[in-house]
């Protein structure tokens, strides 16, 4: 028997078939729309954003707690290793507050600099693809473009390099192919680090410059303030310098929160 | 084989919840389920992905593997139609 004609439209062999292309054309003004609410107003786009980055962190601080399996023994153990080394350092912290009392009846009081603006961490390595760190704090706190950033200790860790009112963007010194300067070791071998991406460094160095496992590398600065320490040098015997590989002191994988400069 | 449609609806869900939630890698996994559902999806996530992390500097890693990742699942979706896979 004969098959009616059709006047539909047959895409058997066509590279798109009508469905195919509309789900693609959905799919362009979709990621075209998001691009331009990205970077046209990134406060709204900061603000449909957030609630989705809170739940991550919701929910990995739950999971981590659920998957926590430490046993009795091992928890008691822990305690009372926290206990001794709380008295310790209660004992310290005493010593310390009288040095500081003797300080300042010698030297008088001094108005500290501001602190920076203390920033919660929305988005970090690894579920971002590169060294970034999306936190919470942005112009309206006052946050301005290309101002440090530091980690807990007073780490520098990198610049703000995107700001909206409601969010920055720090880009870590450890994003590939940055470069910044610093010192390595007592001797403060001038070296040039470039980022090698998840927090790490790379550098070169001559050979005679005596580069060390173990010594510290610092920003090139007035106070020269430690970012990390060399862990491994790679040496070639043709080559006149040799590779350093240095790793962070701050993780920026575990970073919650950082401080951005005023 | 044929895939609940639950699972060709979630598949894409759980791929852009990803990028927020997972380790860049297993966002990759998902990105390439996605693209087995429709290959687009997988370009279309590795962009959003540069739309929501990339640093102004470098390579859009996100679109790069997005796109390869596209390419992936349509050769496999290709295998699998074939029945070669």
């Amino acid at each position: 028997m004969n098959r009616p004609f059709s006047r539909r439209p047959r895409y058997r062999n066509s590279l798109l078939s009508g469905g195919t292309g509309i789900a693609a054309g959905i799919l362009a003004i979709v990621i075209v729309l998001s691009a331009v609410v990205r970077f046209a107003l990134p406060d709204a786009f900061a603000t449909a954003t957030k609630p989705l980055w809170n739940a991550g962190a919701f929910l990995s601080a739950h999971v981590r707690s659920a998957a926590s399996k430490e046993s009795k023994a091992s928890l008691l153990s822990d305690r009372d290793r926290l206990v001794s080394q709380n008295a310790a350092l209660t004992a310290q912290n005493a010593a310390l507050s009288a040095q500081v009392t003797d300080l300042t009846t010698l030297l008088g009081s001094r108005t500290e600099p501001e602190k920076g603006i203390v920033a919660n961490v929305r988005a970090r390595p690894p579920v971002a693809p590169y060294d970034v760190l999306i936190t919470d704090q942005g112009s309206a706190a006052g946050v301005a473009l290309g101002a440090e950033a530091y980690g807990p200790g007073g780490t520098p860790i990198g610049t703000v390099g995107q700001v909206s009112a409601s969010e920055s963007r720090i880009t870590l010194y450890s994003t590939h192919g940055i470069q910044t300067s610093a010192w390595a070791g007592a001797e403060h071998i001038p070296v040039t680090l470039t980022g090698a991406g998840a927090g790490a460094f790379t550098a070169q160095v001559p050979k005679e410059a005596g580069a060390k496992v173990g010594d510290g590398v610092y920003v090139a600065s007035a106070d020269a303030v430690p970012i990390g320490t060399v862990v491994r040098i790679e040496s070639d015997p043709s080559s006149p310098s040799v590779g350093l590989d240095v790793r962070p002191y701050t993780n920026p994988f575990s970073l919650t929160w950082v401080t951005i400069e005023r | 084989m044929k895939v609940p449609s639950y699972v060709r609806a979630g598949t894409p869900l759980v791929a852009f919840l990803s990028l927020f939630w997972f380790p860049w890698a297993v966002s990759c996994a998902f990105m390439f389920l996605a693209g087995l559902v429709f290959p687009a999806l997988a370009l279309a996530l590795g962009v959003f992905a540069d739309i929501l992390y990339y640093p102004g500097v470098g390579i859009p890693w996100g679109s790069v593997i997005g796109l390869a990742l596209a390419l992936a699942s349509a050769f496999v979706r290709h295998l699998v139609k074939t029945r070669i896979m």
